[in-house]
């Protein structure tokens, strides 16, 4: 044998034994965790996102209990009878065609409100010399921070006609009869959705605006185009991928919201997928609840697939060029006044009449009758309303309230410092094992969540915790399925910010951390967190926030008795007691605004650049 | 860096196990057999019982009607033994428990439904509510009440608007289905509401059925031709295309009825305890006597105990609370109706009248048609669904 070969026979013996081998690797483990805590997370993830996907898809075609004597099967058995319920039956029409045709009308129109509302007064705040700018920028993004259905509320407060049993609303009281299309069905749920959803368009293309580098436009103007041709040629594309996210933005949100078509279109039959759910799972009907969750979860992939294809291209250039900082702005000479005004209005009509109008009908016994006598505090701080017998007393004096606002905070709190640590833990791992697929896996599945919309992803918890699964807890009835699902549904934001943040974190305060014989845990507690302060606080804030108002992940999770705050106001709405209703949304916009407000003084940032979300691309 | 086997191996047995997991037994299948509560042959010894329930968590008690609030303080009054009532609607309700009871996190003790015919027909024999009644009165309560056990009969009428008409305006229940009246009935939803459709599956039962073609010829002279089953299927089909008012609940109802000072208000079919109420919110009611040839239906609010609950003593001596004159006082003295147990003196106030009253002018919901109510509820359902305008 050579000498190569007699040394490579010798260290052949000399192999260190299997216990040798474990204990290394359990050192190494021990100082670089990363892929033991990476492989941790996919798992979690897998039973947390993929799991329910999987588990409400599989239960559309699994024949459920209470359906058994319709088909003469056994619950458990396969079967196609809620495809042909949805798709081909007597009732197919109303139980899924049209609530397919309204979805989509009403996405469509409220994403188009959103957009011309929404950039419009974005190009005003940012490009031109319009007065009071600086405030607006900050005060237009307040209808986002009020739940969802105030407006609705707030519609039906105002322009209730006979169509529908309950107290009358405040035009009919006067003598005018709304017309029926006015009061319900789709012009109100997407005039309302549209209102709450352009913040998000207000912003994506505000701050594109802000970043977008004025030379261009001033090259192409030397060069002798007209201000249409360079707004058409060379702003607007490079505008695209803002106006993109804020489509894609507003569009998967209007999928899975719930709130507002259950108060302005259940009541007349105009339903979309997710009251269409909401019903099926009223009913018992979990089989049908699972297939229209599947569906809704389809149409929100499409969009995303769709919004990734149509940016590839985007994607293909980048500006290159100095930020100049010079602040061109389109001076608006005599159209100053138009634009405040218009300013105006749009905060008057988003904010002022919509809180306004709660604020009175909740003073008022009789809806809009506006004599002396007919004012009153007793729904805010009353002893005893005889009537209301199921909520007999003001708002602020019912211990039913403060339990469930108690309840709101600490389970939204929990689910947000939760995701927030999640998420930084994401982040850690997808950068440092950056390039292997453990990483891509983690980076797409965390995102998941995003796709589901909100009702189809709790009635996706629903069926998967409903029962005990081997090791795994049936967590139904427990609040511990609310924390869970909140923590889940809002990961994307936190994952997204870990991400981000811990890309610009380099290996070496780490790895000079490591070489002084810093463990894992050390360096994570005494180097990485305290860096990531920004992220992590961006992580825990926005999905608390969101949490607080949060209607459709919850609707269905939560008992009477365990309510949380915004179940507590939908619960009041359905006994029809409205001025109660009104009350505990009030309520609830006041807690949000609270904590908003808080959470900028706390973080000492701007919530506007957090609420960019994970669709950005500027 | 590049990806240890471990981490390949991890990835693929977290995937088998969710798929494992995640399709794993359809929620449903696995009711558990629970002992059943200790039969109610023993005798009845309140002391015994209030000695064991307080030990016992709080009780929880839903109920259809917000009268729980009342009831629960009644019974920590008498018995010192606190309880957390709350209102829900039958089908939150039937959601609650049975999802409860399935995943083994029973929180529910008492439930005061009213959707019987899916009590009698899923709830026990899945044994997920336990049928008690309380042995002292097993003599005085009617054996047909007593499984599922009835707690007391209300009753859900036509009402109108005294501010809009001197007098009842409907005099034949088909006036509902009139052209005159379209758009000017309002009911509660439905599509929401199981009972209702319990008491569609009792309009359709033949006997009610001949009743109501008999009335149709009384109304227009000429007898009824309809391609449905019988005159009571075209009655609910023709009553939805005429454009009913409706509302999530009979406070809905009661608000679109009787909101003061309309000239020409709807009529609706409401709960007798909102003309009770009308007084306190400013509505104006009046129950409308006189219908040919019913003014409403009368129903019974069931009372069961959940399987498995956490706290069954407790549960035990509120269903007796319920069956004495204390619990169904706060109900009947409100508004009327009569409870199940004989011995308890019929309320004081009365918006239909006496017994001979309720029986000529109402159907009644008896337990006996459950069965019948569970197994056409999808049918019906979907015929109020398609007409509906």
């Amino acid at each position: 044998m050579t000498p190569t070969q007699s040394a490579l026979a010798a260290a052949g013996r000399l192999r260190p034994s299997l216990r040798g081998r474990i204990a290394y690797r359990v050192r190494v483990a021990q100082r670089e965790p990363t892929t033991l805590l990476g492989g941790g997370l996919a798992l979690l993830l897998l039973y947390l996102v993929v799991a329910p996907v999987v588990s409400m898809i599989t239960d559309s075609f699994v024949l459920q209990f209470g359906d058994q004597f319709v088909t003469g099967g056994r619950a458990g058995d396969l079967t196609t009878y809620y495809l042909e319920r949805a798709f081909t039956s007597p009732v197919s029409g109303l139980l899924f065609w049209q609530p397919l045709a309204h979805t989509v009308v009403t996405a469509i129109g409220a994403t188009l409100i959103a957009l011309v509302l929404g950039g419009g007064l974005a190009w005003l705040v940012v490009r031109t010399d319009m007065p009071g700018r600086n405030w607006f920028a900050t005060a237009l993004v307040i209808p986002y921070m009020m739940p969802s259905w105030t407006f609705a509320l707030a519609w039906i407060t105002l322009f209730k006609n006979r169509t529908i049993a309950g107290q009358q609303g405040f035009l009919e009281t006067m003598g005018l009869q709304p017309a029926d299309w006015v009061a319900y069905g789709a012009v109100p749920i997407i005039v309302t959705l549209g209102m709450h959803y352009f913040p998000f368009a207000f912003l994506l293309i505000g701050n594109a605006l802000r970043r977008f580098d004025s030379q261009l436009e001033e090259s192409a103007r030397v060069l002798g185009a007209s201000a249409w041709r360079t707004t058409m040629r060379v702003v607007m594309p490079l505008m695209l991928p803002a106006v993109l996210s804020a489509v894609l933005l507003t569009f998967s949100r209007v999928l899975g919201t719930f709130g507002t078509p259950y108060v302005l279109g259940l009541p007349v039959n105009y339903s979309v997928l997710s009251t269409s759910l909401y019903q099926s799972f009223r009913s018992g009907s979990t089989g049908m609840m699972a297939l229209l969750a599947a569906v809704i979860l389809v149409i929100g992939i499409t969009v995303i697939a769709a919004d990734t294809w149509l940016l590839r291209e985007q994607r293909r250039f980048v500006t290159v060029g100095a930020q100049t900082g010079i602040e061109r702005r389109a001076r608006l000479r005599r159209w100053r006044p138009i634009a405040l005004l218009l300013a105006v209005l749009a905060f008057a009509s988003t904010v002022i009449v919509p809180l306004g109008t709660l604020l009175i009908s909740t003073l008022m016994r009789i809806p809009g009758r506006f004599e002396s006598a007919n004012f009153t505090l007793d729904f805010w701080i009353g002893q005893s309303i005889p009537a209301f017998v199921g909520f007999p007393t003001g708002v602020l004096r019912n211990p039913g309230l403060y339990s469930a606002a108690w309840n709101s905070l600490w389970i939204v709190g929990l689910a947000a410092i939760g995701c927030g640590l999640v998420g930084l833990l994401i982040g850690y791992v997808v950068v440092r094992a950056q390039g292997s697929w453990l990483a891509m896996f983690l980076r797409q599945v965390s995102f998941l969540p995003y796709l589901v919309p909100g009702i189809a992803f709790a009635a996706a918890y629903l069926s998967l915790f409903a029962v005990r699964r081997g090791p795994i807890p049936a967590l139904y009835g427990t609040m511990w399925l609310l924390v869970l699902v909140l923590l889940v549904a809002y990961l994307p934001y936190a994952s997204r910010a870990g991400i981000s943040a811990m890309m610009q974190l380099g290996r070496e305060p780490e790895e000079a951390a490591q070489i002084s014989g810093a463990r894992w845990w050390r360096r994570m507690t005494r180097i990485v967190v305290p860096i990531q302060k920004g992220a992590l606080a961006t992580g825990i804030v926005l999905p608390f926030i969101s949490g607080l108002k949060e209607l459709s992940l919850v609707v269905m999770l939560a008992k009477p008795g365990t309510d949380v705050l915004a179940t507590l106001s939908v619960r009041l709405v359905d006994y029809g007691y409205q001025q109660l209703a009104n009350a505990a949304v009030l309520i609830i916009a006041a807690v949000a605004f609270l904590a908003t407000f808080l959470a900028q003084l706390i973080a000492g940032s701007s919530l506007a650049s957090g609420l960019s979300g994970p669709g950005s691309r500027t | 860096m590049q990806v240890p086997r471990s981490a390949l191996a991890i990835l693929v047995t977290g995937l088998l196990l969710s798929v494992a997991c995640g399709g794993g037994a359809p929620a449903g299948t696995s009711a558990p057999t629970a002992p059943t509560i200790a039969a109610t042959t023993e005798p009845f010894s309140e002391a015994v019982l209030l000695a064991a329930a307080k030990n016992e968590p709080p009780l929880v008690a839903l109920n259809n009607s917000g009268i729980v609030t009342t009831l629960a303080a009644e019974f920590e009054k008498k018995y010192g033994l606190k309880v957390n009532g709350t209102k829900a609607d039958s089908p939150t309700q039937v959601q609650q428990v049975t999802r409860e009871v399935q995943s083994g996190n029973v929180t529910l003790g008492v439930l005061s439904i009213e959707d019987g015919a899916l009590v009698q027909a899923q709830l026990i024999p899945q044994k997920i509510v336990t049928n008690y009644v309380p042995p002292d009165m097993a003599k005085s309560i009617a054996a047909e009440w007593q499984n599922p056990l009835v707690q007391l009969w209300d009753a859900k009428v036509i009402g109108y608007n005294p501010d809009s008409y001197s007098s009842c305006p409907i005099t034949n229940i088909w006036d509902l289905t009139d052209a005159k009246w379209k758009g000017k009935t309002s009911i509660r939803d439905p599509l929401g509401t199981p009972e209702q459709i319990t008491w569609f599956s009792w309009l359709v039962a033949d006997d009610n059925a001949a009743k109501l073609a008999t009335a149709y010829q009384q109304k227009y002279g000429a007898a009824l031709q309809t391609t449905e089953k019988n005159a009571g299927y075209e009655f609910i089909k023709r009553w939805a295309a005429n454009k009913p008012i409706t509302g999530k609940s009979d406070d809905d109802t009661a608000a679109a009825v009787g909101a003061p000072g309309q000239k020409d208000a709807p009529v609706g079919v409401m709960s007798l305890g909102k003309f009770g109420e009308a007084p306190g919110k400013g509505n104006k009611l009046a129950v409308c006597k006189g219908v040919t040839p019913w003014i409403g239906y009368a129903y019974p609010r069931y009372a069961v105990m959940v399987t498995n609950t956490p706290s069954p003593n407790a549960a035990k001596l509120y269903l007796h609370f319920l069956m004495t004159a204390d619990g169904a006082g706060p109900s009947i003295n409100d508004h009327g109706g009569f409870s199940a147990n004989t011995d308890v003196a019929p309320g004081k106030n009365e918006f239909v009248g006496t017994r001979d009253e309720w029986q000529r002018s109402l159907v009644f919901l008896a337990p006996s048609g459950n069965d019948r109510g569970w197994q056409l509820r999808t049918p019906l359902t979907d015929l109020w669904r398609l007409n509906k305008i």
